[in-house]
């Protein structure tokens, strides 16, 4: 079933979902929707290595994406910390609010 | 093959049908005359009377909590792989990930030391 | 079905191992003692240990390992100890630093030294999964480190603002090893290289350009190349100085050690044109923005922060000469990127450490106007950051001319004459802010409004300082020691 379907459709998709992250990270203002679209773009990224395995019938691609998923894990979990620490000062996750430095 | 994906489609069509028949009954007046009263236009969550506005702010501490469960939850990616050949690896393999473990306990000990764990 | 168990040689990865073991034993001495400077000072000494065993491993030949997922060749291990130099000279600048603010705290030191291992990993690795992890190690410690001022806002949002971008850049970077991957099936970068040099029809596919260009752009932002630049004034301003100072030499450094084994392995024969003309252009307008936006500010800190992007273009133009004519040419470049980078790593963080060392004490801050007088207050560090301030132009006999020299004769050799010129005109502008500095220091001594009270001079920050600006001179007098050491570096 899953053969069936060409690798350019997973690429397509892998693409969309990029761009898509990408864009809201270059739009959004909310500092967690932001860090929201990161993660979709990693899982793009994962999405192209997990079809480029199976196309190419190599194991490396899958090994990537766990270690892409355990980084993507513990970036979530420090950037969560830096906003809560960030929240102490300041009650906003609006990114345009963080406006301290300047020159 | 685009055939493969044709009970995909016709279960899309009895779930879409189904879901405009289930939310478009009770609109006819036939079936479902309107008499409401107060108790029965109050929300039900288990037997709770409802409080407050379903839009609350969650304490900023529980993210805490919950970037330490991602850590730990992330981390059994790699024993499951482990597992699946853990008879083939033998000594290695345990020695190996004996390594990942105790790199793993020491940051635990580590935050608990730290006091990450105290909810306050 | 057997598995084959392969034999690891765990000496060749010894200067990691070492960084790594020190930074969980900081962490277990964190939990045991409540003095934290002690953490510190073991940090510096654990760093000197470290470096012990780089020395015989210069001397051996190149030893693949870990089924060739890193190598351990002259090249890695030069970088071993720029990393490490780095990280022990900005420990050095943060035992005072954190002390003076009263946040000693053994998380900094443990970090530090984390992200150290993960620049000598990104260094040693000859496989892009190997590259993304050392990659992630680095930034994730970084993140935290710019933001690790908590009563401090800016310190916050230095913080958030090199985590949203960073993660972004990653993002990008691993698209671009994702398209690699499926251009050539494999993420090891001699069989990518060798995969195309048996693949002749295959050596101008869309899809590994596309990556090439993306894990291009991902490298851009790491090394605070313009136009993907905009995180660094904010991040270095406002991150903790001694950070900025660890972060400023040392993920440059990184960047460049990943970019430059990746493009002259993997890419050294396919798309060397496109790469070769993309990384010109990175260079010119690099150099040419962060200088210009230098002039306009007002700050030290945040001057050098732009100054830093700068120095990124400089050292683009050494990574644009690596296609060049013939071996011994390429050997050139990458020997003087190498010594740009150690050069760098000297007289910047040197010149962190006057700003470190002056911030706060008494009504001074990081403004250029709190520079005034400081030749009659404290004599010696206006004199050092003299030295830092000549050197980083690039004037002779310090080590940034050095640096300049070879680094803009790799670009002559490979026919790049003009990026060479573009690059000294950039330094002639870069003189203007440099010494605007040195004319503040020494020149405005008459204004009476002034303060006057001597500046306190610890002893962990005098010693990086006295060390960065002994070796400024010393090198830039007789050079020959350094480039010998930067000739080994070959890759395996």
């Amino acid at each position: 079933m899953i053969g069936a379907v060409p690798l350019s459709y997973y690429l397509l998709l892998s693409a969309i979902l990029f761009t898509i992250g990408a864009g809201g990270v270059l739009i959004r203002r909310n500092a967690i929707i932001i860090l929201m679209c990161v993660e979709m773009m990693m899982n793009a990224v994962n999405l192209t290595f997990v079809a480029f395995s199976s196309y190419l019938d190599s194991a490396t691609g899958q090994i990537f994406v766990f270690m892409v998923m355990v980084v993507a894990a513990v970036e979530v979990a420090v950037g969560l910390a830096l906003l809560v620490e960030l929240n102490r000062h300041k009650e906003a996750v609006n990114i345009d609010e963080f406006n301290s430095l300047k020159g | 093959m685009p055939t493969d994906y044709i009970p995909v489609l016709l279960f899309l069509g009895v779930t879409f049908t189904l879901s405009v028949v289930a939310v478009g009954l009770p609109h006819i007046p036939f079936i479902n005359p309107l008499r409401p009263n107060k108790a029965k236009s109050e929300v039900v969550e288990s037997g709770k009377l409802a409080y407050g506005d379903a839009k609350r702010k969650i304490p900023i501490q529980y993210y805490t909590t919950a970037m330490l469960f991602i850590l730990f939850d992330i981390e059994v990616l790699f024993f499951y792989p482990w597992a699946v050949v853990f008879w083939e690896l033998r000594w290695y393999g345990i020695m190996a990930m004996s390594v990942f473990t105790l790199l793993l306990v020491i940051g635990f000990a580590y935050e608990w030391r730290k006091g990450a764990m105290e909810w306050d | 079905m057997p598995i084959e168990f392969p034999v690891l040689n765990f000496f060749a990865l010894s200067p990691i191992i070492v960084v790594i073991v020190l930074a969980l034993v900081v962490m277990f001495m964190d939990m045991l003692s409540s003095d934290k400077t002690v953490l510190g000072y073991l940090t510096v000494f654990g760093l000197f240990g470290a470096l012990m065993p780089c020395v015989p491993l210069l001397n051996q030949t190149k030893a693949p390992t870990f089924q060739n997922m890193v190598v351990s060749d002259g090249y890695a291990v030069v970088f071993y100890i720029i990393f490490i130099v780095t990280a022990l000279l900005s420990s050095l600048i943060a035992l005072t630093y954190l002390e003076n603010r009263g946040m000693q705290q053994g998380e900094y030191y443990i970090l530090i030294l984390l992200s150290t291992s993960g620049m000598m990993l990104m260094a040693a690795s000859t496989d892009l999964i190997v590259t993304f992890l050392g990659l992630e190690i680095m930034s994730i410690a970084l993140y935290v480190l710019a933001g690790f001022n908590r009563r401090s806002i800016s310190s916050g949002e230095a913080g958030l603002k090199y985590f949203l971008l960073g993660a972004f850049a990653s993002a990008f970077f691993l698209y671009g090893v994702a398209f690699i991957y499926g251009a050539t099936g494999s993420t090891n970068i001699h069989e990518i290289g060798g995969w195309f040099s048996t693949n002749e029809i295959y050596q101008s596919n869309p899809i590994a350009l596309v990556g090439l260009a993306l894990l291009i752009i991902g490298f851009a932002f790491k090394v605070a190349a313009v136009p993907f630049h905009w995180w660094t004034p904010d991040v270095y301003h406002g991150a903790p100085t001694s950070a900025t100072a660890f972060m400023a030499v040392g993920a440059k450094a990184a960047g460049f050690a990943a970019l430059v084994r990746i493009l002259a392995i993997s890419f050294g024969g396919v798309f060397t044109v496109q790469w070769q003309i993309a990384i010109s252009l990175l260079a010119v307008i690099t150099m040419t923005s962060g200088n210009i936006a230098a002039l306009a500010q007002k700050d030290v800190k945040r001057m050098l922060a732009y100054s830093s992007i700068a120095h990124a273009g400089y050292l683009l133009v050494g990574v644009a000469a690596l296609p060049a004519s013939n071996e011994l040419y390429r050997v050139q470049a990458v020997s003087g990127l190498l010594f740009y980078l150690m050069s760098y790593a000297f007289m910047n963080i040197g010149a962190f450490a006057v700003v470190a060392l002056l911030e706060k004490q008494g009504k001074i801050g990081t403004k250029l106007s709190d520079y005034t007088t400081l030749s009659t207050r404290q004599p010696f560090v206006a004199f050092v950051m003299l030295l830092f301030m000549f050197s980083l132009t690039g004037i002779p006999p310090f080590i940034g001319f050095w640096g300049k020299w070879y680094i803009f004769w790799a670009a002559v050799d490979a026919n790049l004459g003009w990026l060479a010129a573009i690059g000294m005109i950039n330094s002639a502008i870069s003189a203007f802010y440099y010494l605007s500095v040195v004319v503040q220091m020494y020149m405005h001594t008459e204004q009476a409004d002034v303060e006057t009270t001597p500046i306190a001079l610890p002893a962990p920050i005098a010693i990086a300082v006295t060390v960065t600006a002994m070796f400024t001179l010393l090198f830039g007098l007789w050079p020959t020691p350094l480039i010998n050491l930067m000739s080994l570096a070959v890759f395996g």
